[in-house]
């Protein structure tokens, strides 16, 4: 994240003195970061865009606030993760996954967990990654942050920590409680799909 | 990682290593957007510094309306009892004569 040449404190400094161009600076720096997580943990109706506007707007007002004890990516992090956690919650509809409505490579998928304990297949990466993306939108917000972080992207709980707030205890029964409810999704899929 | 033999936990593995979408240039306008937004909250703020003063000086303005009421409507009860008190010395004066 660190660019050569790209002065954090004294770009912050910048901003809070109302310094355009340093705040356009700001965005530049920051807009791989918060557009990652913002694709990460998006609700499936709202735009990466508006999210990242809306991330990128509570970051440039409450900037007056970083106090500056922890690095500001984290701060930045937390920002946006919190923002996504909002918006999944205002979407109160959690859709029902069938079998009837996946694509043929997810159907695959059903079948080679089911046929085999063996890894899956290299080339079924992209369809497992579609399916438990649907599975995780039948979960609440918390739980499909939980999963996200710590499944997909292999985030220690350290990092979870620091990104959610929640304490170690918080994330790891979290974390335990939204595996199960995500094993009976993918049991029933997978009961549907051996009738 | 692992593998357990869990379905579930194939599942994720194998997400885990799904090629991810490169995050690529803001979209066109995003950061005019963002800056506009900064620029308008920015003004904004400014205005809000004025508030606290402009809401202590409202409270100080009723209470001086307050004051300035009571001190009048005092004064309008005492009135008449002082004017009673000097028809009544009057009236006495008055009997009171030879």
């Amino acid at each position: 994240m660190a660019e050569s040449g790209f002065d954090m404190p004294a770009c912050l400094e910048r901003v809070r003195q109302h310094d355009q161009d340093a705040a356009r600076e700001l965005f530049q720096h920051l807009h791989p970061l918060v557009a990652k997580l913002v694709r990460s943990h998006l609700p499936r109706r709202t735009s990466v865009e508006d999210l990242t506007q809306t991330v990128f707007m509570k970051i440039f007002a409450h900037l007056d606030q970083y106090a500056g004890k922890v690095p500001l990516e984290h701060w930045v992090a937390r920002i946006a993760v919190n923002s996504c956690i909002k918006a999944l919650q205002a979407e109160k509809i959690r859709p029902e996954v069938r079998h009837a409505d996946l694509s043929e490579e997810e159907v695959l998928v059903l079948e080679q967990l089911a046929a085999t304990t063996e890894e899956m297949r290299p080339d079924l990466s992209s369809a497992s990654r579609e399916l438990v993306e649907k599975l995780l939108a039948r979960l609440p917000p918390d739980d499909r942050l939980v999963i996200q972080l710590m499944n997909l992207e292999g985030r220690s709980l350290a990092e979870v920590r620091q990104i959610t707030g929640w304490n170690v205890a918080v994330i790891k029964v979290r974390a335990f409680r939204a595996r199960n409810k995500l094993r009976q999704h993918l049991r029933d899929l997978m009961k549907e799909q051996s009738l | 990682m692992k593998n357990s033999g869990d379905p579930l936990d194939r599942l994720l593995q194998a997400a885990a290593r799904a090629p991810r979408v490169g995050v690529g240039e803001p979209a066109p306008g995003l950061e005019s957007r963002c800056l506009a937004a900064w620029r308008s909250a920015r003004d904004t703020d400014d205005s809000a510094l004025l508030l606290p003063w402009l809401r202590r000086a409202l409270a100080g303005a009723v209470a001086l309306v307050l004051l300035s009421a009571a001190w009048n409507l005092g004064s309008a009860w005492q009135r008449p009892a002082t004017e009673v008190f000097f028809e009544d010395a009057a009236v006495q004066i008055a009997l009171n004569q030879p």
